[in-house]
């Protein structure tokens, strides 16, 4: 499984959604599962993909899914 | 601020839950079962306990205070001090905590006052009695903590009814052998994320604060109810909760391997497991009980306590480290000596 395959998977899984929704404009909030709740199992699912642990500040900041994969750069993941 | 005080001990914690139980399932009328399921999921809550509507904070207060007093062999003139930590009180004026030394039949020079805090309410309250015992202001202190909280929140307010119950503790702190060390922090500048905002006096409830507001992302709020920024507190509590740990068990003189117990405000399973990973410790020195209670605000510390008492062992309890975080503002930790503490299993009335 590459890496945005498992990244996509991190996004199915947190808000049980299907790959025709997800694309580097999915949102915060734009989807009624990407709430405050969805937002923490996110960033669960994102740290158990890649074994990693996001700064606090990159928690805040991961708003979509483009912006997300810019923010895996910085923990030497790339999509 | 950061203090040690010394003289100090908690004999007694005691804790009781509304008899009625609300299962998440029952807000299927409301929500659909893919959110809801979603929702248990990610906080670990399955049910919350609900207080009759008919009754007070103080009422639950006053009934585990007697039985605790009956099953510890007090009498009222053994104590001579009332903290209660609460954010539903009987009125606004007068204060309950009098009305409550009348109540248990506490002696006339008992000092009892209430104190405006939840989710931090359990390092205050115990603060606030270790300075009235250690300064020899009083020999034994009750503190009552835990709100009525599910009546301020709407019908509709999903993020927070499927996350807040009910439930009540009251502790005691008098004098011993312990020191306890407490840090406390204070962010005003957040006050909004978790607020009532009509109903006191800067905006009293009125025609127009009764009509739901629709903001710019299209969130209703409702200024009589309770509101929550769930996101801004995450935030807040990933940022502040693993720095201040780190800094009170510096200030304590403790290890980390040494601590027995991190005993955190019961946020929600996915915050506390964020928060876990975060100060590094394993599950077991850092238990979640929140799966048939919720989130207890000022009560979720010894409930917790209450609920897992038995899987801790005497060594284990001799350094807990408690932290609440959360309404205000605010956060703080409180180093505490719980090896010879009775811990009773949580009551029901």
């Amino acid at each position: 499984m590459d890496n945005l395959e498992k990244y996509k998977n991190a996004f199915k899984e947190a808000f049980e959604i299907g790959d025709e929704i997800i694309t580097d404009e999915l949102a915060y909030e734009s989807i009624p599962e990407w709430d405050s709740v969805g937002h923490m199992r996110l960033m669960a699912a994102v740290e158990d993909a890649f074994d990693i642990m996001l700064e606090t500040e990159d928690i805040l900041d991961f708003g979509t899914f483009g912006k997300g994969k810019e923010i895996l750069l910085k923990y030497d993941v790339t999509i | 601020m950061k203090v040690k005080l010394n003289g100090l001990k908690i004999p007694h914690i005691a804790t009781c839950l509304p008899k009625k139980v609300v299962p998440m399932s029952t807000y299927e009328k409301f929500f659909s079962a893919k959110d809801i399921k979603r929702i248990i999921e990610s906080t670990g809550v399955e049910s919350v306990h609900v207080a009759d509507e008919n009754l007070c904070s103080s009422d639950y207060y006053a009934e585990t205070a007697k039985k605790l007093m009956y099953e510890g062999n007090f009498k009222p003139d053994d104590f001579d001090g009332i903290v209660m930590v609460f954010q539903t009180p009987d009125y606004n004026i007068p204060t309950a905590a009098t009305i409550m030394q009348d109540r248990l039949g506490l002696p006339k020079d008992t000092v009892a006052f209430e104190i405006n805090y939840g989710c931090t309410g359990y390092i205050y309250g115990i603060y606030q009695a270790s300075l009235l015992v250690s300064s020899g202001s009083c020999r034994r202190v009750l503190v009552f903590t835990g709100d009525t909280h599910v009546r301020t929140l709407h019908e509709e307010d999903r993020a927070n009814r499927m996350i807040l119950g009910d439930g009540f503790a009251v502790t005691i702190v008098e004098r011993g052998e312990d020191e306890f060390a407490f840090e406390i922090f204070s962010d005003g500048s957040g006050y909004k994320q978790i607020i009532i905002e009509a109903g006191g006096f800067r905006m009293p409830k009125s025609e127009k604060t009764s009509e739901p507001i629709i903001d710019a992302e299209g969130n209703t709020h409702r200024l009589e109810y309770t509101f929550m920024d769930g996101m801004a507190i995450m935030n807040f509590s990933l940022k502040q909760v693993p720095p201040l740990i780190e800094d009170s068990l510096k200030f304590v003189g403790w290890e980390k391997n040494s601590v027995g117990l991190f005993a955190l405000h019961q946020a929600n399973g996915l915050i506390l497991d964020f928060l876990r990973r975060r100060i590094k410790v394993e599950p077991e020195r850092c238990p979640i009980a929140m799966k048939n209670i919720g989130n207890t605000a000022g009560s979720s510390i010894p409930l917790m306590l209450s609920l897992c008492h038995e899987n801790f062992s005497e060594n284990q309890l001799e350094k807990v480290l408690m932290c609440g975080f959360g309404v205000g503002l605010s956060l703080g930790t409180a180093a505490v000596n719980l090896s010879k503490t009775k811990i009773y299993d949580t009551w029901e009335f």
